[in-house]
């Protein structure tokens, strides 16, 4: 498979894609199925290590922060590589870029400064399981003269287990309303649970929180009162094409894995491959991996263009859906083999299936979808 | 935050769905009702005693891939589930074999890897069933009823996938073809036996292994075996466990052959033994009469599987809201949920549909044992001198042989198509199944506390297993529309 490669005649996207390429090939790939057992094996800390060493995670950063200021497009090309080795960090950087974003959009310059502008990246814990339009009012922002007084609970909020500082969506009370909270893990009245174990991207670690009347300043609140409700669900949006890359990494890995296969295992007297059934599902896997390339590089430079909002929450919606089911099939094609841990194709239809989780559930997301293209043209 | 995964309601109740089985009931009201009081039976079995441990021991599979089921296995002993197709008169519940389905389909809405510890072990006690060696099946059952009194669990594990041949050793046509490395040896007093098996469902916990194996495997179909090994055999090893996605608590281990000697009175089976081609063609037959009962027991495990991850979809949905509103309220998520119901429905149908294709078509039927099988006066029968001399003998046995698998090939292809259909449809369904409700639930759905995401890596396995889905489909064209077609190319 050669990628987004061929489709290039950007030099600088081909440089991207080489460099995410090689980072997959050197940290991820030999140590992502030991890596799974998580919480029974380490977070994946050197690939982090690494990732910042060569700057990605200022990759997407604006030149004042000291970042590169490149946008999707550079991100997506990135992510479907490291997907393809393994998603679990995929996601971790994912989540990391789409977070530190998130505060480049609402907060005040001197907290993106104080939170951004360091030399390690400090990894940013963000609700990414739930619903942009649904987000969870469980937790209470009491506002006080100095600050915000933080009360509840929160699930499942990705990278808790790891990061140094977490955003979370608080109702100012009586408002109703989501605001989002920058809190500093190591506050009092900040409680992490043990990482919560899920069907997939075991080494980008979930906890749920805690927190008992946390005090956060009042800077730490990112946009307005009420501003995570109001423009976070076209903020999402816009990330769409990287999602879609996401998911579409772990598709290109569960295809090599398949045909490889297929090529050498023999049944019935044949190759596996030179079954129509198993070529069948191969040859649908390559579908979607032809299309999906175009459906993520379009939708991402579209948004980097300023456009294309719609066009990249469709495409993270619809990849996620069909690489679900194409990863499924890349475990038929190995048969029993398939279904167990050596392989990496079981651990390919799990991370499929949990990335399809981010962001709320898939009908939703599509109902919102129709929703934003209704009130486009009204 | 962890969470109880589903309530008992009885949503998939007899009342509610069993209808061609009430209406039955005028004309067999036992089978009926036995079948009704299994279903019933189980369900106070699975909410009292299988649901409280069934999460919990796939969360050890975690930590410690290498984990042995053995609470779940007790669970079985304790409750009798080894023994429930051993009739009566030999200490065994008698249970007639009709309700398989529906008991499966039961316990697997609960735990569908709990099914795959007992599927293994009731796919040895069939395998060997249909050898008819009624002296080793004395030997073998009594052994498992003693370990239900005793506490001391006593398992079957069934041995047929190779390292280099899964689906291959379950068709007739591809059996030649496949690429066999063990093999067994005739010696004095018996046979040595080398080589590995893979995948095998209960082999660390399994007391005896039925092994099936060639004495060439150059000429697999002339030469074809059944022997039966103790796990504490000498030249016999358990191989390592395979790290599956789901369904941890069936296992699937390497069992290992090294010259391992299994005496003249344990070879179950020999298709071509000392006096000759005795049993010729029994490979084919025997195979076909076990897949046709397993597919379809596939099936109904799947339908169960299936309707697990909608009952606990509903339960969450019930009780969780979304922008404002309970999720059940919104009219997309009942319709999502209605597609998920219809599915099981759907599922059910297809697979008490080939329960009544091996009822119509198998010669000795699998409704119900003859009631004297049930009965203590014919357990003492069995028991006196000249009864088991009868029944230990040649002729007798070749007599149930020759009945049982003398079935017309148009008969025989009912119960494979059949049985191939229900494994394809009802494996599929469990696979949609799950998909659509992680779908709906999403953050819930993919953590390990709501038992969903369980149900979603244990029914992927129920496409793979008893023969791919996609070589059922070939043995459901071959054996259906092949033989409307003349010269018709089949695979």
């Amino acid at each position: 498979m050669s990628g987004f490669l061929t489709g290039f005649k950007d030099e600088e996207l081909k440089s991207f894609w080489e460099l995410g390429e090689r980072f997959a090939k050197k940290e991820l790939a030999p140590k992502a199925l030991e890596l799974d057992r998580y919480p029974h094996s380490q977070f994946n800390a050197s690939a982090l290590k690494a990732a910042a060493e060569i700057g990605l995670f200022n990759l997407t950063l604006p030149e004042f922060l000291g970042g590169s200021g490149q946008g999707v497009t550079a991100l997506s090309v990135i992510l479907s590589s490291l997907a393809s080795a393994d998603a679990s960090f995929g996601a971790v950087v994912f989540i990391q870029i789409f977070a530190q974003s998130a505060i480049v959009k609402w907060a005040k310059k001197e907290i993106a400064e104080k939170y951004l502008k360091t030399k390690a990246p400090r990894l940013c814990a963000f609700p990414i399981y739930a619903p942009p339009t649904d987000l969870p009012l469980e937790v209470k922002a009491l506002k006080e003269s100095s600050g915000y007084l933080l009360t509840g609970e929160i699930s499942s909020l990705a990278l808790a287990p790891v990061a140094e500082i977490m955003i979370i969506p608080a109702e100012v009370q009586g408002s109703g309303e989501a605001s989002f909270f920058i809190v500093e893990k190591n506050s009092s009245g900040v409680k992490v649970s043990e990482p919560v174990l899920g069907l997939g991207l075991h080494n980008c670690p979930v906890a749920d929180v805690e927190l008992k009347g946390v005090k956060v300043p009042l800077e730490n609140l990112l946009g307005g009162e009420g501003q995570a409700g109001d423009s976070y669900p076209e903020f999402y949006a816009l990330f769409g094409g990287a999602l879609a890359s996401l998911s579409l990494g772990v598709l290109i890995g569960s295809f090599r894995t398949a045909k490889s296969f297929a090529e050498e295992r023999y049944q019935g007297g044949k190759q596996i491959i030179d079954h129509d059934q198993v070529r069948m599902m191969l040859a649908n896997m390559a579908l979607l991996i032809e299309t999906g390339e175009t459906i993520c590089l379009n939708a991402s430079q579209a948004v980097d263009q300023g456009k294309g909002l719609t066009q990249a929450f469709a495409g993270g919606i619809f990849l996620a859906d069909v690489v679900t089911r194409a990863t499924t099939d890349g475990v038929q094609c190995l048969g029993g083999y398939g279904y167990m841990h050596d392989y990496g194709q079981e651990k390919r239809m799990r991370d499929a299936k949990q990335i399809q989780a981010m962001f709320g559930p898939s009908p939703l997301k599509r109902l919102e979808l129709l929703e934003t293209i209704l009130r486009r043209e009204g | 935050m962890a969470q109880v995964d589903f309530d008992n309601e009885n949503l998939f109740a007899f009342d509610e769905g069993f209808f061609s089985l009430m209406y039955l009931r005028k004309f067999n009201k036992g089978l009926v009702d036995d079948t009704r009081k299994a279903i019933e039976d189980n369900r106070d079995f699975c909410i009292n005693h299988l649901k409280p441990l069934a999460l919990e021991v796939d969360r050890k599979y975690h930590e410690n891939p290498n984990y042995l089921p053995r609470e779940l296995v007790e669970l079985a002993a304790r409750h009798r589930r080894l023994s429930s197709y051993i009739p009566k008169y030999m200490g065994g519940q008698g249970e007639p074999m009709f309700m398989i389905g529906p008991v499966a389909e039961e316990l697997a809405a609960t735990d569908c890897a709990f099914v795959g510890l007992l599927g293994g072990h009731g796919l040895g006690l069939a395998a060997l069933m249909l050898t008819f060696n009624i002296k080793v099946l004395d030997e073998v059952l009594a052994k498992i009823v003693e370990g239900e009194k005793t506490l001391k669990p006593v398992m079957l594990s069934c041995a047929i996938t190779e390292p280099t041949a899964g689906s291959d050793v379950e068709e007739e046509e591809l059996y030649p073809k496949a690429r066999l490395i063990c093999q067994a040896k005739r010696v004095k007093g018996g046979a040595v036996l080398n080589g590995r098996k893979v995948f095998i469902s209960t082999g660390h916990v399994a007391k005896y292994h039925v092994v099936l194996m060639p004495f060439d495997n150059k000429r697999p179909l002339d030469t074809f075996a059944c022997f039966l090994v103790p796990s504490d055999s000498k030249g016999f090893s358990l191989g390592r466990m395979e790290h599956k996605m789901g369904q941890r608590a069936g296992l699937a281990s390497e069992l290992v052959f090294e010259d391992c000697f299994v005496p003249e009175e344990h070879i179950v089976l020999a298709v071509d033994d000392k006096f000759g081609q005795r049993y010729p063609g029994q490979y084919p037959k025997l195979l076909k009469g076990v897949l046709g009962i397993t597919r379809a027991y596939v099936g109904a495990w799947s339908t169960g599987t299936a309707r697990g991850v909608t009952e606990r979809a509903i339960k969450f949905a019930k009780t969780h809201k979304l922008k404002g509103k309970t999720m059940i309220n919104h009219q997309w998520v009942q319709a999502h949920l209605t597609n998920m119901v219809m599915n099981v429905f759907m599922a059910r149908a297809i697979y008490m549909e080939s329960y009544f294709a091996n009822l119509t078509n198998l010669p000795m039927g699998f409704d119900r044992l003859p009631r004297f099988m049930n009965t203590e006066i014919m357990g003492w029968l069995m028991s006196t001198r000249p009864y088991k001399m009868i029944l230990h003998s040649d002729i007798l046995r070749r007599f149930f042989i020759w009945n049982f698998f003398n079935t017309e090939p148009a008969q025989s292809q009912r119960v494979q198509y059949m049985a191939s259909m229900a494994k394809v449809v009802c494996s599929d369904i469990a696979m949609e199944n799950s998909h659509l409700a992680l779908e709906l639930v999403a953050e819930a759905g993919v953590r390990h506390d709501y038992g969903m995401e369980k149900c979603f890596r244990d029914s992927k396995l129920l496409q793979i297993f008893e023969g791919t889905n996609q070589l059922n489909r070939l043995n459901l064209f071959n054996n259906y529309l092949g033989r409307h077609i003349p010269g018709v190319e089949v695979y």
